[in-house]
């Protein structure tokens, strides 16, 4: 594990489709692998849903609908990445994870206004690490958007 | 004038005779008329004008007759003479008196009937005087009767006289007026009859004119017409349209004219026809002749062909000979035949055994190795246990990595753990990997010895297969075999039937021989009726020719 100083952030990367994503590991509570979802009526279109997480009702958002990306079916990979989010908890529904890699803030480069038809808003900065190309959520713009 | 064209002429001719006969009649009738007028005249002239002139002569006479004998008796007399002489006025009294009776019958006129009783007043004014004369005459007393006679009779008598000759002139004036009249007439008579013979004459004329000439005009080309037609001139056209018999003659003229014309043109046409039918006919008989000297040539050949038939018949009989022969040989074979399918049959037999044990024993591998394939089944299940349990843990250094970060520098710790974590993460994957991998290359393994142990059996089973066709196979030939030697029973048979068939066809080709004869002989009759045929269709040539000649005199 490299050494963390204050310009190191640690982020959690994860795939939806072919792209790798990241957000911020201060900001997730935890990874689960995907359980029951319940339905919840008259909910928006990303949301299908919540969970019971040790008690915990956790609002289900299909990050790639969210994202206007295609979406692939739950898989044995698919995973929730719960955050907490103006004190109710938010569970991303990704198609795997990965590692969680440390990113030196000054090599994050500015986002571009538009990735693959997603809004550039969404996206705190993107990274070239050994995986490929990393973009960072901007978590903020992702649920109030 | 129509009138005279469509009346039949004998009416016609009647109708003129008829105009001139009425004519005539009328004339005569006419003039009769005036004749019996001038007649009556004449005959009023003499019976009456004449007869009145007579009679009151005699009256005149009569009275003139009895003062004469007045006078004589007077005079003269004695007794006796003077009793003869009364009688004798008595006489001419009855005489005057029956004469003025006829005068007053026969005059009309109120001037003559006056004059007639004017004298009859004068006769009976004398009578009184006279008869008182008479009788004193006669008494003897001449002088006394004397003076009465002078002064009384003889005035009297003088001035019946005088009537009388009134009268007298008066007929003769109407006897003038009568013959004026009667000339009158006369002339008037001729003039009548000179209007009426100038009148009838031109009648006349114009009618026997106009009728003669409604007769011959259309007779005269009637006449032209035939004389035309005599000289064979048949397209000449008769334009008289008549209603009467000449009409009538000149259509019946024009309609054979024209059925002659016709008939003539469907003459030619016939002729025609015949002439070329005739030439026809020649052409025909003369093909026939040719083809009678087919027939001929065909008979020869076939006549050389049944000699052939002949001699082919011999010849199959001595194949039949030769396909006996051969029978025999067949049949010999197909024994030897049989004998090597029976051997044939039990090998099969037991090549089927040997392959029937050998799929059993196939089966069993077969099997065995499915067991292997389970086997190997079994293992790949754990190995997935493995898988998750290696996602679990990889799931687990996440986390615990989160924490470790978000602990911050108390998590320092904690981070060492969640690395050591990922690490066995890391080799649990690669462990999986490594079994999975063996795992796949001895099911891939297992599968290919499943597969070559199912070609195995598959090539078995083919084998028995074959092995079951050959056997089935040796039954048809058996079969077969027992087919053949019927076969060659029929054959025997079949052979002798031909001997039989060859026998008969000799019967035939002589038969056919005869036929061959013959028609020889019927197309040798059908050639001589052919020259036949030749010599009237020349004829009939000839007569087309002369009829031609014929029609064409006349002009259609």
């Amino acid at each position: 594990m490299e050494a963390v100083d204050s310009q190191t952030t640690l982020v959690a990367s994860f795939h939806i489709g072919d792209m790798l994503f990241g957000i911020d590991a201060l900001r997730v509570e935890e990874a689960i692998k995907v359980v029951d979802i319940t339905a919840v009526p008259h909910a928006p279109e990303h949301i299908p849903g919540v969970i019971n997480l040790r008690g915990r009702i956790v609002t289900v958002v299909n990050l790639a609908k969210k994202l206007g990306m295609p979406e692939s079916p739950i898989s044995e990979s698919s995973r929730f990445i719960i955050i907490s989010w103006h004190d109710e908890y938010i569970g991303f529904l990704v198609d795997s994870v990965s590692d969680v890699v440390a990113v030196d803030a000054l090599s994050v480069q500015p986002p571009p206004s538009n990735v693959r038809g997603m809004q550039g808003a969404n996206f705190e900065g993107v990274q070239q690490i050994d995986a490929g190309l990393l973009i960072i959520l901007k978590v903020s713009a992702v649920l109030d958007g | 004038m129509k009138l005279f064209t469509d009346v039949a002429i004998g009416k016609r001719l009647g109708a003129g005779y008829a105009v001139i006969l009425f004519l005539m009649l009328f004339v005569i009738a006419v003039g009769l008329m005036l004749l019996s007028s001038i007649n009556d005249k004449l005959e009023h002239i003499v019976k009456v004008n004449g007869v009145k002139q007579q009679l009151s002569n005699d009256g005149r006479d009569a009275v003139n007759n009895i003062m004469l004998t007045m006078a004589k008796m007077l005079l003269v007399g004695n007794a006796s003479s003077r009793i003869e002489e009364k009688k004798f006025i008595d006489e001419q009294r009855t005489r005057y008196k029956r004469t003025f009776e006829e005068l007053e019958k026969l005059e009309v006129n109120d001037e003559g009937k006056k004059l007639i009783s004017k004298v009859k007043d004068a006769v009976s004014s004398t009578r009184e005087a006279n008869n008182r004369v008479i009788e004193l005459t006669m008494a003897g007393r001449t002088t006394e009767a004397a003076p009465i006679f002078v002064k009384e009779s003889l005035s009297n008598s003088k001035a019946m006289d005088t009537a009388v000759g009134e009268i007298v002139s008066y007929n003769e004036n109407r006897t003038n007026f009568r013959y004026e009249e009667a000339k009158q007439k006369y002339r008037i008579t001729v003039a009548v009859f000179v209007v009426i013979a100038v009148l009838s004459i031109l009648l006349v004329v114009y009618l026997g004119y106009a009728i003669t000439r409604s007769i011959t005009k259309p007779v005269a080309s009637g006449v032209r017409f035939a004389t035309e037609m005599s000289k064979g001139d048949l397209t000449q056209t008769l334009e008289i349209k008549q209603k009467d018999e000449v009409g009538v003659l000149a259509g019946s003229l024009q309609t054979m004219s024209g059925n002659l014309r016709s008939m003539f043109k469907d003459v030619t046409t016939g002729v025609q026809t015949l002439s070329s039918s005739s030439t026809e006919l020649s052409a025909i008989s003369q093909q026939m002749s040719a083809g009678t000297e087919q027939t001929s040539q065909k008979t020869k050949t076939v006549a050389a062909a049944s000699e052939e038939m002949s001699t082919s018949m011999m010849t199959v009989a001595s194949a039949m000979e030769q396909a006996t022969t051969n029978l025999s040989s067949v049949a010999t074979a197909t024994e030897q035949m049989t004998s090597t399918v029976r051997e044939i049959a039990g090998n099969a037999e037991k090549a089927r055994n040997v392959t029937n044990s050998a799929v059993g024993k196939a089966a069993s591998i077969s099997d065995k190795v499915n067991d292997l394939g389970t086997a190997a089944n079994a293992i790949g299940k754990i190995t997935e246990s493995i898988s998750a349990i290696s996602a679990q843990t990889n799931l687990l250094a996440l986390n615990a990595t989160i924490e470790a970060a978000r602990a911050g520098a108390a998590g320092k710790g904690f981070a060492v753990v969640a690395n050591e974590i990922k690490e066995l993460a890391k080799q649990t994957a690669t462990a999986t990997e490594d079994i999975k991998t063996k795992i796949e290359a001895i099911q891939s393994s297992t599968q290919s010895n499943i597969a070559e142990v199912g070609e195995i059996s598959g090539i078995i089973k083919e084998v028995n297969e074959i092995v079951t066709t050959i056997a089935a196979a040796i039954e048809e030939q058996s079969v077969a075999t027992k087919d053949i030697a019927r076969n060659i029973a029929q054959a025997s048979q079949g052979i002798q039937e031909v001997n039989q068939n060859v026998a008969q066809s000799s019967v035939v080709s002589k038969q056919i021989a005869s036929s061959i004869a013959e028609v020889n002989q019927a197309s040798g009759e059908i050639a001589s009726s052919g020259s036949q045929v030749q010599s009237s269709a020349e004829a009939l040539s000839k007569l087309a020719e002369g009829l031609k000649a014929q029609v064409d005199r006349f002009k259609v």
